[in-house]
């Protein structure tokens, strides 16, 4: 008779010992410390029941504070994958002098924690700092506004984009380039009909990081954005709120649906990055 | 053309001039060079916009926050930054922190390399998911993976009063604050690991044990050495973002000062009494250690590359 | 030591790798698995290590079922495709590793270790070597302490994954050679994998000819060479012409030619007909039942070929025949091809209805 493993196969056998122990490890770790907190999260969420779900999730406060937080977010990564773009292109492209402490600095909002980067930004903009000064007779606010969170998540989301678009910028064959253009192609049509085509898996790659961590953003943004409701308010900050109010259910209903938009984000996140691979 | 030059045209130089080796061919080459040249970089002048357009927006984003830090932190001079760090909310909220990321860290890099080995060194059903579990923190928001410890811990929560009865205090003291930073950290090292033992595959782990070797000593002696790099780079990431880490602790910490203050905690209550120097005092070593973090960063990726 | 395989199957997924593999390998012997890319070679070989696990059907060590010796106790010694040397340790540490690992009871003193490796890579040729890190070692010298590290624990038996497979001509040839002698040397059951028949068919003693998972024919190399089992070691063995034919009244017919006649043949219908390049004789014109336009003539080597446009029934068919040195043929001159030596296969069918020589 077959050992059991053999009918009842799992996983393909393997050579390499120890699979028991470390999946088993692994695959309860992983429960004990991100899966019951989330299930239990939906459970009690699931618990309010339809309505008053709804109820929370539309009550005007709500929808402004998650309104902006997606609408910033949003914006912000556009204008990341602009620059990010441009960034990218000169650190790869050009030499010049600075390029590799260039380089290195754009890792500095992963490195950064939230909270130095969210009050260095709020002393900036604000109407007597540095930036700040020359805005104010402009008549341009910048702390207490959505352009102060603008500026935040500007800031956390530098890097995704450069980070996605920099490998696949290096990888791209020069060759190819120099056969566009031998073949009579003008700079601006090897630009668009060759190495656009190539980065457009990377650089949706970058937008959707970007955006992502963008939306779920605390640290950096509270300082500068004043928190007035209805106005410079975010979701996750509304999420603080309500549990500094003891409504529980309320916060829970608005991180439910953060955590739903995180998921998604992943899985979208994951295509990409196998098109991007797939690409190069 | 010295200060930015193109690099592409650097090299499709070189291997144009290598592949036209005959003396026909070089001056058809030679004839047929300033167009593809030309063709592909852009001009002078797009190059050096484009250039300072990248360093201002660097600086402007990045440079100039950074060294505000450090020019606030030292505005009233160093009596006044050292007064700031030496302060006995500071010094706890500094040992709470390290103690914190130094927990995280360990346990981060126990679980993360075996994560990292069932994923890469087994072909079994649900991998993907996994993956996606293992990575489903970086994209969480921290406040929301506070909350779920608050739903689990606090007085209204699953567990709240059972706890209480009980006399165990988590929420709002060291066990809840561990447990946000461990979560959020959670992906940094099995991230780093799974690429690179993906790619390394498995046959050196199996030369090794057709050459007689235990799991464990396949694992000490062919595995580990050969990501010890990577394994370094992730625990350098992950020991950043668990000191630094706002958001989620900020939700189970309870803000208690002495207490259960870590770092950004501090520097939140330090900057919201309007004490400005001494918020940016104690953040100045948290920018420090990111400057820190990245330096040795970029060291190892050279070595990386090196060892390609 | 004498390795049986018996009844093996295996499968990923939907996909049959090894079809019902049956296979006596004879103590001391150099046994080559010859066979196209994807005919299950790497798996049958892993799974004689014990790096990989059949579904179906058992391996014998000695004659005893090896199903619960894992691959650390089956002291084989195996040489990879791509080498898997350790990249952090040195050639020495390399080749010492596996006596290094041995439990404490079995270890021997370190001063003997180093001794043996010292022996081993004297015996590889690469003694200069020894502190050299994979990456600085060119690919036959990898090769070689790839060897020496297999080698080091003495193994029951050799097994070698398309050992030379990522080295150029001239190398390939000179380790081939020097492989052959190594074996003559120590004598240990080997088994070569290798998908290059030249290779095959100079070094072992017996070939293993394998496709799709089954294998097809084992045999000395003479044998497979000049009496292959069935069209697809034909095929695969050398070079090969290969004409559609027809048996017809116990003859078999080239259009309307007659090649032969044998009463052996059964019914009526199409065939092919396999012959090799330098069995096809150049011959008259309307003697030869085979006749056409030399389209261009190639030396290779000490060698000449020509490419010969074959008046086929309306179809064309371009077949190479080797040339006798002493024939002198010119691009445009038409010819007479006899075959000398032949098979003749049924349309579909694997084995072989006749083989004749003239
Ligand atoms: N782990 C695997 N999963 C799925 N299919 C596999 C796996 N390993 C091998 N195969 C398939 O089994 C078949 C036999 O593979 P094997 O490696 O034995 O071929 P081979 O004869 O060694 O070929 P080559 O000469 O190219 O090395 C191939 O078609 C291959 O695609
Ligand atoms: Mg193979």
């Amino acid at each position: 008779m077959p050992p059991l493993s053999k009918t009842l196969r799992f996983r393909e056998p393997s050579v390499i010992p120890g699979f028991g122990l470390t999946f088993g490890l692994t695959v309860t770790w992983l429960s004990v410390i991100v899966l019951i907190p989330l299930a239990a999260m939906i459970l009690y969420a699931s618990r309010l029941g339809f309505d008053q779900f709804i109820a929370i999730l539309t009550a005007q406060r709500t929808l402004n504070a998650l309104k902006l937080s997606f609408g910033i977010a949003f914006a912000a990564a556009i204008f990341n994958v602009i620059f990010g773009l441009i960034v990218a292109w000169a650190l790869t492209r050009y030499e010049f002098p600075g390029r590799r402490i260039a380089d290195a600095i754009v890792d500095i909002p992963f490195a950064l924690p939230t909270a130095v980067a969210g009050i260095a930004l709020a002393t900036l903009y604000s109407p007597q700092g540095w930036i700040g000064q020359f805005l104010a007779p402009l008549g341009i606010q910048v702390t207490f506004t959505p352009l102060g969170i603008l500026v935040a998540l500007i800031f956390v989301g530098i890097p995704f984009v450069v980070r996605t678009v920099q490998p696949v910028l290096k990888d791209l064959d020069p060759e190819l380039e120099l056969a566009a253009a031998s073949l009579g192609a003008s700079r601006w049509q090897v630009i668009r009909k060759v190495i656009a085509p190539t980065l457009l898996p990377a650089i949706l790659t970058g937008f959707a990081l970007a955006f992502a961590r963008a939306v779920g953003e605390y640290g950096s943004v509270i300082f500068i954005a004043g928190n007035l409701p209805n106005i410079s308010e975010i979701a996750p900050l509304l999420i603080v709120i309500r549990l500094e109010e003891f409504r529980y259910a309320d916060a829970t209903a608005i991180a439910v649906i953060m955590l739903f938009v995180a998921f998604i984000m992943l899985l979208i996140i994951n295509r990409l990055q196998r098109w991007t691979e797939a690409r190069s | 053309m010295t200060f930015i030059e193109a690099t592409t045209n650097r090299q499709a130089g070189f291997g144009g001039a290598e592949e036209n080796s005959g003396p026909a061919r070089r001056s058809d080459f030679a004839a047929r060079a300033p167009r593809g040249a030309k063709a592909n970089t852009e001009t002078l002048p797009v190059r050096i916009l484009l250039v300072l357009i990248a360093l201002g927006f660097l600086t402007l984003f990045i440079v100039i926050p950074l060294v505000a830090v450090f020019l606030q932190a030292f505005s009233k001079g160093w009596t006044a930054y050292f007064s700031a760090l030496t302060d006995p909310d500071a010094i706890s909220a500094i040992r709470l922190t390290i103690i914190v990321a130094a927990c995280s860290v360990a346990v981060n890099l126990f679980f993360g390399l075996i994560a990292a080995w069932t994923i890469t060194k087994y072909r079994f059903p649900g991998k993907t998911l996994l993956i996606t579990l293992i990575d489903l923190p970086f994209s969480i928001s921290p406040v929301v993976s506070g909350l779920v410890f608050v739903l689990l811990f606090g007085l209204q929560g699953f567990f709240g009063h059972w706890l209480q009865d009980n006399d165990i205090k988590i929420l709002f003291a060291f066990p809840a604050i561990l447990l946000a930073t461990i979560f959020v950290t959670f992906p940094f090292v099995a991230r780093e690991l799974i690429p690179l033992m993906q790619e390394q595959g498995t046959t050196e782990e199996e030369a090794a044990l057709s050459l007689g070797a235990s799991g464990l000593t396949t694992f000490l002696k062919v595995t580990l050495p050969n990501i010890k790099w990577g394994l370094l780079y992730g625990i350098l990431l992950c020991n950043a973002r668990a000191m630094g880490e706002f958001g989620a602790v900020s939700v189970v910490s309870g803000h208690i000062r002495g207490e259960t203050n870590t770092m950004p905690l501090h520097i939140e209550i330090l900057y919201n009494e309007y004490q400005l120097t001494a918020a940016f005092a104690v953040a100045s070593l948290l920018a420090l250690l990111a400057i820190v973090t990245l330096v040795l960063k970029a060291a190892l990726e050279r070595k990386l590359e090196r060892k390609r | 030591m004498k390795i049986d395989v018996r009844n093996l199957s295996k499968r990923f997924g939907n996909f049959v790798a090894l079809k019902n593999v049956d296979l006596d390998i004879a103590s001391g012997e150099l046994l080559a698995l010859l066979g196209p890319s994807g005919s299950g070679k790497t798996t049958l070989l892993r799974i004689i290590a014990g790096l990989d696990f059949a579904d179906g059907g058992e391996v014998y060590f000695a004659g005893e079922n090896a199903a619960n010796l894992n691959v650390r106790k089956r002291h084989v010694g195996f040489v990879f495709q791509h080498y898997a040397l350790f990249r952090h340790m040195t050639v020495f540490e390399n080749v010492a590793f596996g006596l290094r690992v041995r439990p404490r009871r079995e270890r021997k003193p370190e001063h003997e270790i180093v001794k043996r490796v010292k022996r081993l890579l004297e015996f590889v040729h690469i003694e200069g070597l020894a502190e050299r890190y994979p990456d600085q070692l060119s690919g036959g010298q990898r090769q070689r302490v790839a060897l020496a590290r297999a080698l080091a624990i003495e193994p029951n038996v050799l097994l070698l994954d398309e050992p030379f497979g990522a080295l150029d001509a001239k190398v390939r040839k000179s380790l081939r050679r020097w492989l052959r002698d190594l074996h003559g040397e120590l004598n240990v059951t080997s088994v070569l994998v290798t998908h290059d028949q030249e290779e095959a068919l100079e070094v072992a003693d017996r070939i293993v000819v394998m496709g799709n998972g089954k294998i097809e024919q084992v045999g000395t190399p003479e044998e497979i060479y000049n009496e292959p089992a069935n069209s697809f070691v034909f095929d695969f063995i050398g070079e090969s012409v290969k004409l559609p034919v027809r048996i017809e009244n116990g003859g078999i017919w080239i259009g309307s030619r007659r090649l032969a006649t044998n009463d052996e043949l059964p019914g009526t219908g199409p065939a092919r007909l396999f012959v090799r390049p330098h069995d096809l004789t150049f011959g008259e014109v309307s003697e030869a039942p085979l006749q056409g336009a030399v389209r261009a003539v190639r030396r290779v080597g000490a060698l000449s070929f020509a490419d010969v446009r074959l008046d086929y029934g309306g179809d064309d068919l371009l077949v190479e025949a080797s040339l006798p040195p002493e024939t002198l043929v010119r691009p445009g001159d038409l010819v007479g091809l006899t075959p000398r030596r032949y098979r003749i296969y049924e349309d579909g069918a694997a084995e072989s209805l006749t083989s004749a020589a003239l």
